[in-house]
């Protein structure tokens, strides 16, 4: 059963893998990953939120810890050691924080295209709040990626749109 | 040359300091958004400024409007280095008064490319 193309195109995990390895100048693999409940436990997220220009939430970045950290550390050339010390402690430390928050930023362009709502990050949570729960039940775009980033870790990551 | 980045966030500011000490240029100015970006340039006037889009304070457009109405800068090139890439975002910034426009990820060969296209290469 078919509910009709996803309004908005989700990036296939070569769209992911091509972008990331740019961002990060290292090779990076991405794999389709299968669906995640992220009600279940909402703790090891990290969210990014992307709203549209009347600042309506119509898009989501959920990333396991891990993958956050890694991306993080990585785009800023930290040693792999520092995410392996968040994943342990189960939380961002603030400079892994911001160097991820611009990497979910700049990830807003996998999601944006012509004839679809623009869209821009405005925050980064930990967890993930219900309104991104209820979106992700309801938007028309989801995708599941596996993300390894050669020489540090990598995690799951979630990407939604409406 | 010296060159001026505006970007909120520290992580792409070191990036592309990092880039641009790789292409011989060290003369580097950071400001954390258009409002600093201007004061920086009332100490100093860059020959360039790559300037981010999405920032708190006066973002990369607001930066560029208000850039682009002192004579006194009239010389600086402007080069947006942003993660909007719709055409009507690059449309609304080159009216604006910038002068290129490059995507993040933004990778040296690109600096480069536009580097040589704004004549500072
Ligand atoms: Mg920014």
């Amino acid at each position: 059963m078919s509910l009709g193309t996803p309004a908005r195109r989700m990036p296939i995990p070569e769209d992911v893998r091509d972008f990331l390895g740019d961002l990060l100048g290292k090779p990076v693999s991405v794999t389709k990953a299968s669906k995640v409940d992220f009600s279940k436990e909402p703790d090891k997220f990290v969210t990014g939120l992307y709203v549209d220009d009347k600042n309506r939430l119509i898009g989501a970045c959920i990333t396991d810890i891990s993958l956050a950290a890694t991306t993080g550390a990585a785009l800023a050339m930290m040693p792999a050691a520092v995410a392996k010390e968040a994943v342990e402690a189960g939380k961002l430390e603030e400079g892994l924080r911001d160097n991820f928050y611009e990497v979910v930023n700049i990830m807003s362009r996998l999601l944006n295209g012509p004839s679809v709502p623009h869209l821009r990050l405005t925050d980064l949570v930990d967890g993930v709040p219900q309104d991104v729960l209820d979106l992700v039940e309801k938007a028309k775009g989801r995708k599941h990626y596996d993300v390894t980033v050669v020489g540090y870790a990598g995690g799951g990551m979630g990407l939604v749109g409406a | 040359m010296r060159i001026l980045i505006v970007d909120d966030s520290r992580s792409m500011r070191m990036i592309l300091k990092r880039m641009l000490a790789d292409m011989g240029h060290t003369d580097v100015v950071e400001a954390e958004h258009g409002a600093d970006a201007l004061d920086r340039m009332l100490e100093s006037t860059p020959e360039l400024a790559l300037v981010d889009w999405n920032m708190p304070v006066m973002n990369g457009l607001e930066f560029v409007t208000e850039l682009r109405t002192k004579r006194e800068y009239d010389k600086v090139k402007v080069m947006m280095v942003t993660s909007e890439s719709s055409p009507r975002l690059v449309y609304e910034a080159l009216k604006a008064g910038a002068d290129e426009y490059a995507m993040k990820p933004v990778t040296r060969e690109v600096i480069e490319d536009k580097l040589q296209l704004l004549g500072l290469g």
